[in-house]
């Protein structure tokens, strides 16, 4: 009736053996919530249960330990069941399945009649092909996944570095503030300005230090300052300081937004 | 004469419709799963779109390619069968909004699947020709 499986295509029971392992693989998948049920709960980042990319339960532990850190915890030490599942993950993607994917791959390659349409299909073919495809899936998602975590990485380095550098401008600037305030209060005799910034100059050693450069702008009862930065040339920072001394209206520009 | 032979009416073979289905979920969602670990991973619309609208082809092309004379309806059905399944265990209220909307967005899903599965046969089939006239040559 159907010439395209009359002929020996498929082993004897292939079709009853894929039918039952694809129930099994779907009810796996679906209720995988409920039969690899989490015991460390109260774990804020959940490593699934069963993976092959043992990369994913070192994250998650890295992540974890981070979060406690971060709540002034200790480090968890990881314990000896995703050390086994990290180890098994290991000897599974990187050992089990290419061996035995690569040795079917001879062995057809070796045969009389290397065909893929030689064979009928049976479920030791259907395991075979699969090793292969996880493989396959495993070599293509790494070489992303190592590429992507490495520009990612170093974005991460950059974004810290901008903060860093904007954070040691502000800190000069609030220095700058105590300085103005001084010379705001004292007498012109004490070489202050006698409650008005005008005449007001930063030292040469202020005017220019290794994260940015400042100019000072005196206004009567505010004074501007601009600050340059010299590691992210268009990047910068203005800032208004009152009469008190306070520091306000902070703008910034390039990376430092 | 062989490319006409493509588009010619005949029964669907349904043992290879289940086959297709069963390769789907075997080399589509059973590694996805070994490897990201969770079901949960695909609840974003474009990541769970990109997951299925490039993997499910590539799956019909190799089943197409494996199985022996022309295989195209079969996969294409199994693909939207297996699209259906997948938006009953990836929880598709979650990547769809609610309503009619969702239904039609859903249905659409479907039939797209099935033209990218077809697609995706047409493609193994093509390439198990060319393979065969190679070999006759």
């Amino acid at each position: 009736m159907f010439p395209k499986t009359d002929s020996p295509e498929f082993a004897p029971n292939f079709l009853w053996q894929i039918i039952l392992l694809t129930v099994i693989v779907l009810a796996l998948v679906l209720f995988s919530d409920k039969l690899f049920k989490s015991d460390l709960s109260s774990m804020a980042v959940e490593t699934p249960r069963i993976v092959l990319f043992p990369w994913v339960i070192a994250g998650g532990h890295t992540i974890e330990n981070g979060l406690l850190a971060f709540s002034g915890k200790p480090a968890d030490v990881v314990n000896g069941k995703d050390q086994v599942r990290a180890l098994a993950a290991l000897i599974v993607v990187l050992v089990l399945l290419p061996t035995i994917f690569f040795l079917r791959w001879r062995r057809w390659k070796l045969a009389a009649e290397p065909s893929i349409h030689a064979t009928s299909w049976s479920l030791s073919r259907v395991f075979y092909s699969l090793c292969g495809a996880l493989v396959i899936y495993i070599s293509v998602a790494s070489l992303p996944m190592a590429v992507f975590g490495d520009v990612i990485h170093n974005r991460l380095r950059e974004a810290q570095a901008v903060q860093s550098s904007r954070d040691e401008i502000i800190n000069e600037l609030n220095f700058m503030g105590f300085d103005l305030f001084q010379y705001y209060i004292l007498p012109k005799e004490a070489g202050g300005g006698n409650h008005c910034f005008d005449g007001y100059a930063l030292p040469d050693s202020a005017s220019k230090t290794a994260e940015a450069t400042y100019v000072v702008t005196p206004n009567g009862q505010t004074v501007g300052i601009h600050a340059e930065s010299i590691r992210y040339p268009f990047s910068w920072v203005e800032v208004k300081v009152d009469s008190l001394g306070r520091l306000g209206s902070w703008t910034y520009g390039g990376k430092f937004i | 004469m062989e490319t006409k032979q493509l588009f010619q009416l005949r029964p669907i073979d349904w043992r290879w419709f289940i086959v297709s289905y069963c390769f789907l979920v075997l080399f589509h969602l059973a590694p996805s799963f070994l490897i990201g670990g969770s079901k949960n991973s695909f609840q974003e619309l474009v990541s769970f779109l990109l997951w299925i609208g490039i993997g499910t082809p590539i799956i019909c092309a190799i089943i197409a390619w494996w199985s022996r004379g022309i295989t195209i309806l079969e996969p294409g059905l199994a693909a939207a069968l297996y699209a259906f399944t997948l938006l009953g265990i990836v929880k598709p209220y979650l990547i769809f909004g609610s309503g009619y909307r969702s239904v039609a967005e859903q249905v659409v899903l479907l039939l797209s699947m099935f033209v990218a599965g077809c697609l995706g046969a047409a493609f193994g089939e093509w390439i198990q020709m060319r393979k065969e006239k190679k070999q006759v040559a």
